[in-house]
Order: structure tokens, then C-alpha cells, then sequence
């Protein structure tokens, strides 16, 4: 497990969101801000997995829609719904849309586990189908939190259209 | 590399602009030394100067180098005490300094910078102490090397050369061998030495013979001549005109130039030195504040001005926001509009900070050409003109390419060589000319040459033989469209494009480049005179004026500039007005067919159209027509359309609402989405919401359009409607030019005036065996007499039973032409009327009055045989165009019936409503309501079921005929033969 971010025993803070009842956590550093979906302008020609662009203060974003991204299919927008904006190092403008926000949850890099390695009884396949962005699981208190590499969302997104 | 040497530069800005602000300081301070100097402060301000010239000379920046030197010259002077660091020296010290300074602010444009002033100011304390240094340039020699470095063996003072090169660009040295330029080319040495001090001047000759003794030798021993010569001309010129060989030619590199001190005090001679202080500090005061107050332009990082852009843009959008809520409170409305000034104004203000001199990219183009000139051993001169024009940067930068691609071109394949032009009359030096002006919020670049143009026929062939366009194809093209074919993306690899008389490389990446910035290029050319690219690029990119239209709910913006025009269908025209040609629907835009794209159609499909998708589209909307249409009902009562064109290419983009137009800041579409190629960007609209800007030639590659379809080309299945009439122009006498409808025309025959054999007063031609009548025009016509020559052209009408051709004298074109012709201003029997075509007037011939003129008896075959015409008969003639209908009437009215002419079925209708006919005579292919729907309408609904009704027809198929019947009509005609019309049209009445 790559660990870019200091020492083994170093606390890592992780944004936690869920989607299809999963929890999953992004690097607190890479995100920007957090926004409520209002209204968006869907791209016709775009692969599904696109929800839209959003003006955000003036800017443009894409709003990536990490359900179908991550192989959960489509779910219509609630209250709950909110999009995780990154920051521009990750990427250009760019956001995702989750189910749910969760809280911010503090670890240890000791406590990530790469995905490949684990022993745990998870025999859930869907697991395979975000194999590409899961950078590891880190086992809460009741609950297990997948770690996406926000890098390669958008990634994905411009190797899909590259196609 | 490069940036190595942008690196470099930074190194040397920052180091320069601290040695000029310690400079400053310690001047300021030995100012108040003037009577015993530290000579310490001294030393270190010279030392400071003088690696500020080090540098600067490094990195070429003569301008810095011009004035760090003189200023080094005069501390150098004050260090040895010979000037005594008095106010009056410290200040022109200090003007020197601050102009340094402004130089570095702007050390890319420091070199065009005007330094003459300060340069004489400080001469003028340089000469005062006796003009030490010239003296010392006087004394010292130069060694002069050639470009290879070697020495060259002659010694010229330090001063003169100077001088020299202040005047001149070149330095060359010339071997002559007199003997054999007199010898061998017969030219006087004398009058050559006259030619070249035209253009230039000998720095020092000498002459060497390797003969001992003049008297016995000297006649065959080669006599050297060897001339260190100053010009402006480049080396292929100095050979033409000194009759050299280039081997006897050697340039002379041109001594460091930080040696080249301005002439202008070093030839002065000094008067009084207090009086020249005086001068020049007089002279020097107006020019103060752009001096010593350099305030007036500020550096600005782009980036800055980007970021200030993007905010003024988002203003922009919030004040669109804001404009948008209506309220009434007066106060309110005071303020917002108030915004709304000052945010137009920011955003032109911050828009105007982009703009940039087109000079920054002509000022470029001498240089190419100069360049090329040499290279391609051609003479070419380039003019600019409209430099002050304003660009936006992005624009200017973009458009760095394109331009000097063109420039590349006109002088590789437009120029010919001196030898060329000389002999076909030309001056030998070729000429282009690069005008910018600013036209209706465009600016215009054209570039002009007077070069060989280019050949069509060869651009024709090369376009086939690349497989860019068929035989056909290029057949009913006109030379302005061939020529554009070299734009084409694919026409550069064309094998040999040197011999392409013209342009031809890579001119499809001039096209991109120029189109990538939402210009747009053009050609004209004329063979052997020159070649014309025109080029319309907008001010700027960054906010641009576009069209929202809706689809599916959605806004989306079309450029402005890609639009073309607006049309909008109604009721039963959304329904009847698209065709379907193949698999691609069309619309009938007056003379074109218009390919139609359906925007919501394109949006839902992710994968481009193959044919398959393409004609199940419109079989879709072609089935929900016919159906409409059968049951005479149309539910959608309103079909928008935009034109849009992409370059000369056009097709009708179909979309459910238009907006409006919108001024908006275009954002690049993200960079994962890039590969969406219908799009082009993204953009904020004034309510917040983002909006995708269309790429219509995306949509178009998409849509898989047939753009053939509009080049002449159309589908077997469809008819073009055309409100102009194709005519043949020809000419029989000097005078007149005459023109004949091209469907009347059978065809052409080249006849031998020597075969025309006579008969009495008439004249016979055989031709294909048969006798046929001549008949010359001026003799029934007031017209100028036929010009005779051996080759003359014979005119065969179409629909004439008896043989007959008009004698012309030359066949001019065909062209099409306005059918509505002037009765008025010209009239007599046997003309239909007169026209202007091609700035000429035009006179149309009437063939059958013609024929009555020449021949009268020759119609009594009808009035024989058919019953007499029925007088006062009512006719009613649908025809819609208007030749035909003009046409038509005069031959009715002419035999005496009464005759209502209108132009569709539709109008025919309504006309019955509100009066009876005998008998009707229709045209089939006609807009709005054809023949046939009129027909079906006439024999099933109206109320004279029974009313006589003849087909007059361009349509001749035997299907059409069928369908003719089919729908009701008693006879058939083609058009247009007079005789048989007016037959049927009494046999039908005596029915």
C-alpha cells in the first residue's frame, strides 16, 4: 500500500460518503468543498457515468456520477444527494455525486489495508467492479470503509471518452 | 533550450534592474561631490553600467547596449577626471538611467525604443572635452573577417566603419577582375562602379595584378579589383548587379556591434559645449515624462490580466443575472442599470488590456520574406499596411502560423523567379502586400501577390486525382471554388505539390488554424497575375455573441458566426417542405438543397450515424409527414431551423425553440469531455445555469451530412426549384450580348462561314444532312451587324419543326440570371425583354416571335390544321416561375385568350374559388402545392371537376407522364414548345 502521506503510525482524515448503503472515504486533502446537487446540465453524448456540469461560484465543474461510475446503477436525486468538489490538483473542475455525506473519520495508515491482500469475509463482488479507484479498506468501529483514489476518477472518466 | 535562454533573461532583468537602482542612488550622491568626485563611487557606478551593456550585448539587446555604452564613455571621462560630475552631466546621467529602466520594463520592444535624444545629450558632454574618443576611433583599426571567420585584408578605422554600418545593413567584399569584365561581358568597368555606388558605397578598394612591369605584361595578367562594399542589397542581388559570381562575393561579418556607437555625436563637430548642453536639455524637456515618469505603461503578468478577464466575465454574468429580476422599485432600477454601464465598460476596458498591435506579428514578415527571397534567389518585397489594427493576444498568437504559412507560400510558389517575370513583362521584383483594417466588428487581413496565381485546371486534375472530388463534381464548380479546393485537408499530399501553379502546402492547416480562432479564409486568384487570401478573424474569443436555441428542454448556444440565417416553417409546411433525397432529408433553400439535421435526433445517439441510422431518421419523419399530410392534420404547427454554415458548407440545424442571442464568456470544454466533438465549450447563462456551446461541424461529422448534395449535385429523385433561369450568353455583333433560356436551346454547332451555301436571300448550312435555315439577328432585330469570321457558332432551338439555327458570333457563357426581365426600358418585337448579366446589358430573345419575323408562314401549319382560337376564353396558368409565367401569358394573350397567372397550386385554388376558367395549363414541380396535388384537389374536391387541364412540364419520364395521367390531366406538354401548346390549348377549348 502506497503511502504518500508520512509515516505508518500518522493519522490520515478521510471524508466519508455512502452510496448503495456503502461507506467510503476520500482523502480530506483532496477535497474542496462539499455542495448540494441543484441543478445540473446533463451532456448528451457523454457515457453514463457523467451526471453533468454545475456552475459553482462562476466556475464550471463536471459532476462525475460515482454510483454508475462504481457499477451501483442509477438512483434519482434526494435531499441526501450531495456532490464532493475536488481540489485542483486532483483534477480539473471536478465533482462527484454521493448518496450521502458522512462524517469526517480520523485513522491510521497502519489500519488501511490494500484491496488485493485482505483476509476479511468479504465475498461481495461488487467489490471487483471499483477495484480500479479502491486504494485500500480500513475496518471501522462497525462498518468497513473502502478508500477511492480520488486520481483516478477522473481519469477513468477521460479514458472512457478517449475510446 | 529555449528555456535556457528565457532563464537567462530573467537572470539578467533582475540583476540589470538592481544595478540601475544603485546606479540611480549613487549619481544622486555624486551629485554633490562635483568639486572632488570619489572616484571610488565613480568606479563602482561605471561598473555597474558596464555589466549591464555586458549582458545586454550578450543577449542582443543593442538598443540597452547603445546607451549603456555611451553612458559608460562619459563616467569612463569623468573617471579621468577630463568632466566633473556637474549637475547639468549627473542629470543627463540620470535620464539615461531612468530610460535604461523603462527599456528593462519593456526589454522585448527596448530595441525599437527611441534613444536618439539621450544619446545626443550625452554625446554632447562627450564631444565637449575635444572628441577624445572619436579621436581614438580615428586611430584605431578594425580587423574585418568574413563569415567563415577568416581575415580579410583590409584595414578600416574604428570611426568609419561605424559610420558605415549606421547607414548600412551589408558589408561585402568584391572581386573583380577587370580584364574579364570587359573582356568577356562587354561592360565598362566604369559604368558598374557607377551602378553600385547607386545603391551603396565603397568603404576602400584596392588593386592587385601580379603583373611586374605594366608596359609588357599588363594586358593578360587578370587585374584585381578588390572593393569593400556597404549596401542594404542582399548577396543575390549584389551578383546580379555587379555581374559576379557568388565565389567572388565574401560578406564581411559585421564587427561587434557594442563598438556601433549612433553616429549622431561622434560626427558632431562641437561648438561651444555649454551652448549644445543648453540645446539639448531644451530640446529634451517635452519628452520628460515618458522619461524620467515611465509610469504610464505597467508590466502585467498575462496570467493576471486572465484571472482579471475571467472576473470581469463573471460580472458580465452577474449582472445578466441581475437584469434578468424584474422589479419596480425605481431606486432599484437606477442601480442596476447604473451596474450595468460600469460592468459594460469594465469588461471593454479589461477586454481592451488584451489587445495587441497586429504590428507585433507584421513586424515579423519582412524578415521571412528577406529570408526566403535569398534562399529561393527571388527578388520579393513585402509591404504592410494597417499595423495599428488591434488584436486580441490569443488571436494574434494563433494567428502567428497561418500568416507566416501564407507568407511562406506566396513567396515559394506565388513569386516566380526575376528571369521569369522579366520575360512575361513583369518587374523583376515581386510584390506582396499584407493589409489589416477593421470591418464591421471583424478585422480583415489580406494578403495579396503578384505571382504566377494559380492554374484550375491543374488544381481540378490534382483534386480528382486525390480522390477529394469526382469529375462531376468539379464540372459544375466555378474557378473561386476550385481555387478553395486547396484548402482541403488531403490536397497537400497530393505527390509534387511544387507543381500545383500556386499554393498548396499544408493550406488545410492554415484553414484549421485560422478556423480554430473562428476566422474564416478565403482565396481568389488569377492566373498570372496573382493570388488574394483573405482572411476575417474576430477581435477577440473570449466573450462572443451567441445564438440559445432549446432542444429536449435544454439550452444550448450556436455561435453567431456559424449561423447563416433563421427559418421557420408553419402549420402543413413543417410537414411538406422536408424532403427526403437518398437517406438525408433536405430542404429546398431557394437555388440549394439544404441538408437537415435534426439537433435531437444527434443528441440522443452517442455513436455517429451510419447510413442505416440516417435513413431510418428520415423514414421516421418522412412516414409522420405523409401521414400528416394524408389525413390533413398537423399537429406540430411550427418547425425552427438554423442555417449554419461551416465555411462555404451549410445545413439546416433543426431545434425545437429559438432564444435569442446572447453575449457570452466562453469557457474550454473540460478535458475529460474533450473527445465530445459536438461540443465546443461550456458557458455560464445568466440565470446560473451552464450551457454547452454547439460545434456545428462536430454535429455535422456526427450526422454523417451529405454536403454534396448542394454542390451541384442532386439526387435523381429531386428537383431543384430555381428561381433563376440558366441562360447562354453570346454575342453576334461588337454591341450587343444576347441571351437565349437554356432549355430552349437544342444545341451548339460550329459551322464554317465558308459552307454557308444561298439560296436567294436565305441562307442554308448542312448540318447532320439537313438544310438548315440561318438566320441572322441583325437582320430582324435593330442590332449592330454579325462580326464575320471564319468560325461562327449556330444556335439550334429546341421544339421547332423546321430546321432552323440562329448565327452568333461567339458563345460567352452560360450564367444564371434573373427571369424577371425589364420590358420597359428596351423593347421591340422579337426580344422578351432585357436584363443586366455581368454588368451587362442583356438582350433575351424571343424564338418563336423570331421566327414569325423571318419566316410567317412557317406557323400556318397550326392555323391550318387546329381549330382558330376561341377569344375572351378564360385561362388560368400555374407556373411559378416567373419567366415561364411571362413568358407563357405573352404567348396566350398573343392568340387572344384571357389569362390568370399565379405561382403554386395553393394560389390556383383560391383563385377558382373566385372565378371560372376554361381551362387550365400547370406546371408540376412547383413549391408550397405541386401540379399533381393541385390536379388530385381540382378533379376530386373543387367545384368544376371537369375543367380541361394541361401539364406543362421541364419532367419527362415516362413515370411522370403516368402520374400525369393518373391524377386527372387531359394532355401533356413539355416545355416549352409553343407551337404544340397552343394547339392542345384550342383543341382542349373546341372539346
Amino acid at each position: 500500500m502506497q503511502n504518500t502521506d508520512g509515516a505508518a503510525n500518522e493519522c490520515q482524515l478521510f471524508c466519508t460518503f455512502k452510496i448503495a448503503q456503502r461507506l467510503f472515504g476520500i482523502k480530506v486533502t483532496d477535497i474542496k468543498e462539499i455542495h448540494p446537487l441543484v441543478n445540473f446540465t446533463p451532456v448528451s453524448h457523454a457515457t453514463e457515468d457523467v451526471k453533468g456540469f454545475v456552475n459553482i461560484r462562476g466556475q464550471v465543474h463536471l459532476v462525475i456520477d460515482l454510483r454508475v461510475l462504481l457499477g451501483f446503477g442509477h438512483k434519482s436525486i434526494d435531499d441526501s444527494s450531495q456532490i464532493l468538489l475536488f481540489k485542483p490538483h486532483v483534477g480539473e473542475a471536478f465533482g462527484i455525486l454521493v448518496d450521502f455525506i458522512g462524517d469526517v473519520v480520523e485513522t491510521r495508515w497502519e489500519r488501511i489495508e490494500a484491496l488485493g491482500k485482505t483476509d476479511h469475509n468479504i465475498h461481495d463482488k461488487t467489490l471487483h467492479h471499483f477495484s480500479d479507484f479502491a486504494e485500500g479498506i480500513c475496518k471501522l468501529e462497525n462498518e468497513l470503509m473502502v478508500i477511492l483514489n480520488s486520481m483516478e476518477l477522473l481519469k477513468k472518466i477521460e479514458e472512457k471518452h478517449n475510446k | 533550450m529555449n528555456n535556457e535562454i528565457s532563464d537567462l533573461k530573467e537572470d539578467f532583468l533582475d540583476e540589470a534592474r538592481e544595478h540601475v537602482e544603485s546606479v540611480d542612488r549613487d549619481l544622486v550622491k555624486l551629485e554633490t561631490q562635483s568639486v572632488n568626485p570619489d572616484l571610488e563611487l565613480i568606479a563602482k557606478i561605471f561598473r555597474g553600467v558596464h555589466s549591464i551593456k555586458g549582458a545586454a550585448g550578450f543577449l542582443g539587446y543593442t538598443g540597452i547596449v547603445e546607451l549603456t555604452h555611451s553612458m559608460e564613455t562619459l563616467l569612463h571621462m569623468m573617471r579621468k577626471l577630463d568632466i566633473r560630475p556637474e549637475s547639468e552631466v549627473i542629470d543627463a546621467l540620470l535620464t539615461g538611467n531612468d530610460i535604461l529602466q523603462s527599456m528593462l520594463d519593456d526589454i522585448e520592444t527596448s530595441n525599437s525604443m527611441d534613444i536618439g535624444r539621450i544619446l545626443k545629450r550625452i554625446g554632447s558632454f562627450i564631444n565637449s572635452v575635444g572628441n577624445v574618443e572619436t579621436r581614438k576611433k580615428m586611430a584605431s583599426s578594425v580587423v574585418l573577417t568574413d563569415t567563415m571567420g577568416n581575415d580579410i585584408d583590409f584595414a578600416v578605422s574604428e570611426f568609419k566603419l561605424e559610420n558605415i554600418l549606421s547607414d548600412y545593413t551589408h558589408l561585402y567584399l568584391l572581386k573583380f577582375n577587370l580584364h574579364e569584365i570587359e573582356k568577356k561581358k562587354g561592360i565598362k568597368a566604369l559604368s558598374l562602379i557607377r551602378n553600385l555606388l547607386n545603391k551603396g558605397m565603397f568603404v576602400d578598394t584596392k588593386i592587385e595584378t601580379g603583373a611586374l612591369n605594366f608596359d609588357l605584361d599588363f594586358s593578360d595578367t587578370p587585374l584585381m579589383y578588390f572593393a569593400l562594399y556597404a549596401t542594404d542589397l542582399e548577396t543575390g542581388l549584389i551578383e546580379e548587379m555587379a555581374t559576379l559570381d557568388s565565389n567572388d562575393i565574401l560578406e564581411i561579418s559585421k564587427p561587434e556591434k557594442t563598438n556601433a556607437i549612433s553616429d549622431s555625436y561622434l560626427k558632431k563637430i562641437s561648438k561651444d559645449p555649454h551652448d549644445e548642453i543648453k540645446d539639448t536639455l531644451s530640446d529634451q524637456k517635452p519628452i520628460v515624462p515618458e522619461t524620467r515618469g515611465h509610469s504610464d505603461t505597467v508590466r502585467i503578468r498575462v496570467h493576471l490580466l486572465d484571472q482579471l478577464m475571467k472576473i470581469a466575465g463573471e460580472m458580465v454574468l452577474v449582472r445578466n443575472n441581475l437584469l434578468t429580476m424584474t422589479k419596480s422599485d425605481q431606486t432599484y432600477q437606477k442601480i442596476s442599470q447604473q451596474l450595468n454601464m460600469v460592468t459594460t465598460e469594465l469588461q471593454e476596458t479589461v477586454m481592451e488590456t488584451r489587445m495587441q498591435p497586429v504590428e507585433n506579428l507584421f513586424s515579423k514578415l519582412p524578415r521571412i520574406v528577406r529570408d526566403l527571397s535569398v534562399k529561393l534567389n527571388r527578388r520579393i518585397e513585402i509591404e504592410t499596411s494597417g499595423s495599428e489594427v488591434e488584436l486580441d493576444k490569443t488571436i494574434l498568437e494563433a494567428l502567428t502560423d497561418p500568416l507566416t504559412h501564407l507568407i511562406r507560400n506566396a513567396c515559394d510558389h506565388g513569386i516566380e523567379a526575376p528571369d521569369i517575370r522579366k520575360k512575361i513583362g513583369k518587374p523583376a521584383t515581386g510584390y506582396i502586400h499584407v493589409h489589416a483594417f477593421h470591418e464591421a466588428g471583424q478585422i480583415h487581413i489580406q494578403i495579396n501577390d503578384d505571382g504566377k496565381g494559380m492554374d484550375t485546371a491543374v488544381i481540378k486534375s490534382k483534386a480528382i486525382y486525390a480522390g477529394l472530388k469526382t469529375e462531376e463534381d468539379v464540372s459544375a464548380m466555378n474557378d473561386k471554388d476550385i481555387i478553395n479546393l486547396i484548402l482541403l485537408p488531403g490536397f497537400s499530399t497530393v505527390d509534387n505539390i511544387s507543381d500545383i501553379s500556386g499554393r498548396g502546402v499544408g493550406m488545410d492547416v492554415v484553414k484549421t488554424g485560422v478556423e480554430r480562432i473562428g476566422g474564416s479564409i478565403e482565396i481568389e486568384s488569377c492566373p498570372g497575375k496573382g493570388t488574394m487570401v483573405y482572411l476575417r478573424i474576430p477581435l477577440t474569443l473570449a466573450i462572443i455573441p451567441c445564438m440559445i436555441v432549446e432542444v429536449a428542454s435544454l439550452r444550448y448556444a450556436i455561435p453567431q458566426i456559424n449561423i447563416k440565417e433563421l427559418l421557420c416553417l408553419y402549420n402543413e409546411e413543417v410537414y411538406t417542405r422536408i424532403e427526403c433525397a437518398g437517406n438525408q432529408e433536405v430542404f429546398r433553400l431557394r437555388d440549394r438543397l439544404l441538408p437537415i439535421v435534426r439537433l435531437n435526433e444527434v443528441l440522443k445517439q452517442a455513436v455517429s450515424f451510419t447510413e442505416e441510422a440516417r435513413s431510418d431518421i428520415a423514414k421516421v419523419y418522412g412516414e409522420r409527414a405523409e401521414r400528416a399530410i394524408k389525413s390533413n392534420d398537423f399537429p406540430v404547427k411550427m418547425l425552427n431551423f438554423a442555417v449554419v454554415k461551416i465555411g462555404k458548407k451549410r445545413y439546416g440545424l433543426v431545434v425545437d425553440h429559438i432564444i435569442g442571442v446572447e453575449e457570452i464568456v466562453v469557457n474550454p470544454m473540460h478535458q475529460a469531455l474533450k473527445e465530445l466533438n459536438i461540443y465546443s465549450g461550456t458557458t455560464i447563462m445568466g440565470d446560473g445555469s451552464v450551457t454547452l456551446i454547439l460545434n456545428v461541424e462536430g454535429l455535422a461529422e456526427h450526422a454523417g451530412v451529405r454536403f454534396n448534395l448542394h454542390e451541384g449535385k442532386v439526387d435523381e429523385t429531386v428537383n431543384i426549384i430555381d428561381e433563376k433561369q440558366t441562360v447562354l450568353l453570346f454575342t453576334n455583333g461588337p454591341h450587343e450580348q444576347f441571351a437565349i433560356p437554356l432549355p430552349m436551346i437544342r444545341r451548339v454547332e460550329e459551322i464554317k462561314l465558308s459552307a454557308i451555301e444561298k439560296v436567294g436571300t436565305r441562307e442554308f448550312i448542312n448540318i447532320d444532312g439537313i438544310s438548315t435555315l440561318i438566320l441572322r439577328l441583325d437582320q430582324y432585330l435593330n442590332v449592330s451587324p454579325c462580326s464575320d469570321h471564319e468560325q461562327m457558332r449556330l444556335l439550334l432551338p429546341r421544339h421547332i419543326r423546321r430546321p432552323f439555327g440562329i448565327l452568333t458570333s461567339a458563345v460567352v457563357d452560360t450564367a444564371s440570371a434573373d427571369t424577371d426581365l425589364n420590358v420597359k426600358s428596351y423593347m421591340e418585337k422579337g426580344l422578351l425583354g432585357t436584363a443586366i448579366i455581368r454588368n451587362r446589358m442583356t438582350l433575351f430573345i424571343d424564338i418563336y416571335c423570331l421566327i414569325e419575323l423571318a419566316e410567317p408562314d412557317w406557323f400556318d401549319d397550326r392555323k391550318k390544321n387546329a381549330p382558330p382560337p376561341e377569344e375572351h376564353k378564360k385561362l388560368l396558368l400555374v407556373e411559378d416561375m416567373i419567366f415561364f409565367r411571362n413568358l407563357l401569358t405573352g404567348y396566350l394573350e398573343g392568340e387572344g385568350y384571357e389569362v390568370t397567372a399565379v405561382e403554386n397550386g395553393k394560389v390556383a385554388i383560391e383563385k377558382m374559388g373566385e372565378k371560372k376558367f376554361d381551362l387550365i395549363i400547370s406546371d408540376i414541380d412547383m413549391p408550397v402545392m405541386d401540379g399533381w396535388t393541385f390536379m388530385e384537389y381540382v378533379r376530386n374536391e373543387s367545384n368544376t371537376p371537369k375543367i380541361s387541364a394541361i401539364a406543362l412540364t421541364a419532367l419527362d419520364s415516362a413515370e411522370d407522364r403516368d402520374r400525369t395521367e393518373d391524377v386527372g390531366f387531359d394532355a401533356y406538354q413539355v416545355k416549352l414548345d409553343r407551337e404544340a401548346l397552343l394547339i392542345n390549348v384550342s383543341e382542349l377549348l373546341h372539346r
